[in-house]
């Protein structure tokens, strides 16, 4: 439907212009790794479809705050993806949202990512390989924040351990799944001793 | 005791990155890190790789074919949207017919008071967003296509007589990038510090140290007439200059 030599970045852009075909174009790239996450965050086939329903409309109406030239459309589009699902499982289970608005979230994805492009190039296999290299506290904390949709409070709380030490774990792990992504040859060296 | 306060609390805050790249602080700690993160690089670049790493946390999950219904509901609600929401500029607001003065004649009937004016209107209004949103695709296009962002010279002072550079600003990540060479030496234990001058004065985005760098701020160029590197003293700068003004440049 969509040619396959039209990027990403150019089909959000063209969705910025009001072009639907485009935002169809998105939903047919992306609607099953968009789905598979929604499904696992709620575990329910229906709310899934709602969050990714949800989702797609917000990246129709916010299209144009997307900067094109920083790269990464379909980061940004998974985020959004990602925080409607979390926003609908939280609401599901009974727990207050953890800042007031999704648009304002939505809206402040403005700080570019450290890759871009490379990020858009990333498959499953090699981030699940990146998963594995993380100590398993570190990949724990990392899932909970965003599988479960836990605050480190909440995380702390639920774990009995002090906040400082489940926001270092957030931190060191997110740091080292960024530098195994990026060298995975180098990154042991670096991280020998920690 | 400022120094002492200020670096903990850029470490207190650098510990929340994880967590703000995860879009999971709350509004306080939200609005701390967004008040800290203009005037650190260290904390941008590490927001920045760790925004990066968020960013490959979804594929992690199995991809699952949604069901085709999903696809038409999808369809069915971006086609019930109003032309506007998409993101092009607001319609043109309708003409207000304007007031008749009273020792005038009165004009003849106008366009509006003529029946049922509003297809008229909604094809103009509709040929006015259109052309908006070609103007839009254009612009969009012309800032794809920059070749490079503008170059401004950073001049030298009597402070500072080798020194010089230039200044970068690219409009659609709003960053400057300053190259800045051969500064003066530093006396010991100080820093050289950049500010923005806006109309509320300087504001300090960032401190280095080399005296040949390359450093890069986040800020919107509208806000500020001015750039310029002091000395100051160090590890963080100074909330105010006290310096010399080395090199600077206008915006």
């Amino acid at each position: 439907m969509t040619a396959p030599d039209v990027s990403d970045n150019e089909l959000l852009a063209a969705v910025a212009g009001g072009d639907h075909a485009a935002l169809l174009g998105l939903y047919d790239r992306h609607s099953r790794i968009a789905y598979g996450l929604a499904y696992r965050i709620l575990s329910d086939a229906g709310a899934a479809e709602e969050a990714v329903q949800d989702a797609f409309l917000r990246i129709w109406r916010r299209a144009s705050t997307f900067d094109p030239a920083r790269g990464g459309a379909r980061s940004w589009l998974l985020t959004i993806v990602h925080h409607c699902a979390i926003d609908l499982h939280r609401r599901r289970a009974g727990a207050p949202p953890i800042v007031a608005g999704l648009d304002e979230i939505i809206d402040r994805q403005a700080t570019p990512d450290a890759w871009g492009e490379v990020t858009e190039r990333l498959d499953q296999e090699r981030v699940r390989a990146a998963v594995t290299t993380l100590p398993v506290e570190q990949r724990r904390a990392i899932e909970m924040a965003y599988f479960d949709g836990l605050s480190h409070r909440e995380i702390a709380e639920r774990d009995g351990l002090p906040l400082g030490t489940v926001k270092g774990r957030v931190r060191l792990g997110l740091r080292r799944l960024y530098d195994e992504l990026r060298e995975p040859e180098h990154a042991t060296e670096r991280h020998r001793g920690t | 005791m400022e120094p002492n306060m200020t670096m903990l609390r850029h470490n207190g805050l650098r510990e929340l990155l994880g967590v703000y790249a995860l879009d999971l602080t709350d509004a306080d700690e939200t609005a701390a890190i967004e008040a800290h993160l203009p005037t650190c690089t260290e904390c941008r670049a590490e927001l920045s790789e760790l925004r990066a790493a968020v960013g490959a946390l979804p594929l992690l999950t199995a991809p699952l074919e949604p069901p085709p219904a999903l696809r038409s509901r999808v369809e069915a609600a971006i086609l019930a949207e109003p032309p506007t929401a998409a993101g092009s500029p607001a319609p043109v607001p309708l003409p207000q017919r304007p007031a008749t003065p009273t020792n005038v004649i009165t004009p003849p009937p106008s366009f509006w008071s003529r029946g049922k004016p509003w297809a008229a209107v909604a094809a103009i209004l509709l040929l006015v967003s259109l052309g908006l949103l070609a103007w839009n695709l254009q612009l969009r296009r012309q800032i794809a296509a920059l070749p490079t962002p503008e170059v401004i010279a950073l001049a030298p002072s009597d402070a500072a007589p080798n020194a010089g550079g230039e200044v970068r600003y690219d409009p659609t990540a709003r960053l400057f990038m300053l190259d800045v060479h051969d500064l003066p030496a530093l006396p010991a234990g100080e820093v050289y510090q950049v500010w923005l001058i806006g109309d509320a004065g300087p504001v300090p985005v960032g401190v280095f140290s080399s005296p040949t760098d390359r450093y890069a701020v986040i800020a919107d160029r509208n806000r500020y007439q001015t750039v310029a590197i002091t000395n100051e003293p160090g590890p963080l700068g100074s909330p105010g200059p006290t310096g010399d003004i080395l090199v600077s440049a206008p915006l």
